[in-house]
């Protein structure tokens, strides 16, 4: 009876890793180059709860629960960029498909990139939500 | 007491002897004269280099103190460069522009519209790089450049997935260099993409309805068998909760449920876009490495000539 809660907590502890990390061609003492699919949105209304709660399992979860999220942005930080730029609804749908995909097929099928001198596959919301917010 | 008039004297002494050697001391350091072929080399090898942002500077360094030079144009062109290549693809947008606008050495006024464009591409913005380049071809009278504009104007076209428009343009290229732009070959490679394996989204989605079959459709099968495993778990285990009238439970498992089965279907869908958008993509880049002609005119002292190269992939 109580496996299926396990699994649902199991499911919900994800690890997160933020980092940018990009080579400079400009190799200038600028900042990296100019990103452009990058979404810096604000949460407001409802979604605020969840984003919340996300942020509580980055800050005080992710950092000892001993495993690292194979995706870049992570799940995490993925979850928080859905909320923040699609609303409750799809948002919700967003990320349980994020959680069907991580460290899965999606790492043979996306591209790779370094973030703090680790590989991890590229998966930002832009390459999810692409077909139904920008068009084809 | 005598000791420390000792000291005062000495200190005298040592004062007056520096004030005397140090004028000769300063005029002993080498002067060095800097000229505009030395300013313009040295800021041309960070940009061989590829130090693109010690360019910039050493290119202003030379603009500043020779504005009379006849290369100060050439200067700022490769400023533009830089930060094309150093990939501040804004700031090359606005160098270029800028050159567009006051620049009056006609083919670097031309180089500009195509790295513009170029830049522009780069920062996705792909109607202002077709506007650049109907800029460029509005403007120039050469059929060599209009052509060259067409050219790149097809592939826009293509990278936008707009293959009708990018066959038109390719089109309007002069019989007089249709040849040398290998535009029968581009055409038969283009006509491939009719026989793309694509993915139905919505044939995703409907067989979506059974957990994983979608993802199973669009050859994930790893995630399709996590997908199933996981809907089965918690569509189970909310039954079991309810069937032992534990409805508290049952709802809760039941409202994360609707997420995992919702889910199911958007990622199945999704798959099915993800899929065709990468076999677009994957041609895309065929056609890119089999067909696609590097073209620059080149200013001659004669006139302008058309340099063509052509990449083979092994």
């Amino acid at each position: 009876m109580k496996r299926p809660a396990y699994i649902l907590t199991a499911l919900l502890v994800l690890s997160a890793a933020v980092a940018v990390a990009q080579d400079d061609p400009m190799k200038g003492p600028w900042q990296g180059p100019e990103a452009t699919d990058i979404h810096r949105g604000k949460a407001a209304g409802p979604q605020n709860v969840p984003v919340a709660l996300v942020r509580f399992f980055r800050k005080y979860l992710s950092p000892v629960d001993g495993s690292e999220c194979p995706m870049y942005p992570s799940c995490s930080q993925y979850t928080m960029t859905c909320f923040e730029k699609h609303g409750l609804f799809m948002a919700w749908m967003m990320t349980w498909d994020r959680l069907y995909r991580c460290g899965r097929d999606e790492l043979e099928l996306s591209p790779r990139v370094m973030v703090h001198g680790k590989e991890k596959c590229y998966d930002p919301v832009a390459n999810n939500d692409f077909w139904w917010k920008h068009g084809k | 007491m005598e000791n420390s008039k000792y000291w005062k004297v000495l200190v005298t002494a040592l004062g007056l002897l520096l004030s005397v050697l140090a004028p000769p001391l300063v005029h002993a350091q080498t002067t060095i004269v800097i000229k505009a072929d030395d300013q313009f080399q040295f800021a041309e090898t960070y940009f061989a280099k590829g130090e693109y942002y010690r360019a910039i500077g050493e290119y202003e360094r030379f603009m500043h103190f020779f504005p009379q030079d006849p290369r100060v144009a050439m200067a700022r062109y490769k400023i533009g460069l830089s930060y094309l290549k150093g990939a501040r693809f804004t700031q090359a947008v606005q160098s270029f522009h800028a050159m567009i606008e006051e620049c009056e050495d006609a083919g670097l006024v031309m180089k500009s519209y195509f790295k513009m464009s170029e830049s522009y591409v780069k920062l996705k913005q792909f109607s202002n790089a077709l506007s650049a380049l109907d800029g460029l071809i509005k403007k120039s009278s050469d059929l060599d450049v209009k052509d060259k504009a067409y050219y790149k104007r097809g592939w826009i076209y293509l990278e936008m997935d707009q293959w009708e428009k990018a066959r038109a343009s390719f089109d309007s290229i002069s019989p007089k260099n249709r040849d040398t732009y290998r535009l029968k070959q581009l055409s038969d490679d283009m006509n491939k993409k009719e026989s793309l394996e694509t993915k139905n989204p919505a044939t995703a989605g409907w067989l979506a309805v059974v957990p994983g079959a979608g993802h199973v459709y669009c050859e994930r099968y790893r995630d399709a068998f996590i997908a199933f495993l996981l809907n089965g778990a918690m569509i189970y285990a909310a039954y079991e909760a309810f069937d032992h009238d534990n409805e508290g439970l049952g709802g809760l498992i039941a409202f994360f449920e609707i997420g995992l089965y919702s889910g199911n279907i958007y990622s199945a869908v999704n798959s099915a876009h993800k899929y065709n958008r990468k076999q677009k993509r994957d041609f895309f880049q065929y056609l890119k490495d089999h067909s696609m002609v590097e073209a620059s005119v080149m200013r001659l002292h004669e006139g302008q000539a058309l340099a063509l190269s052509y990449r083979i992939t092994f």
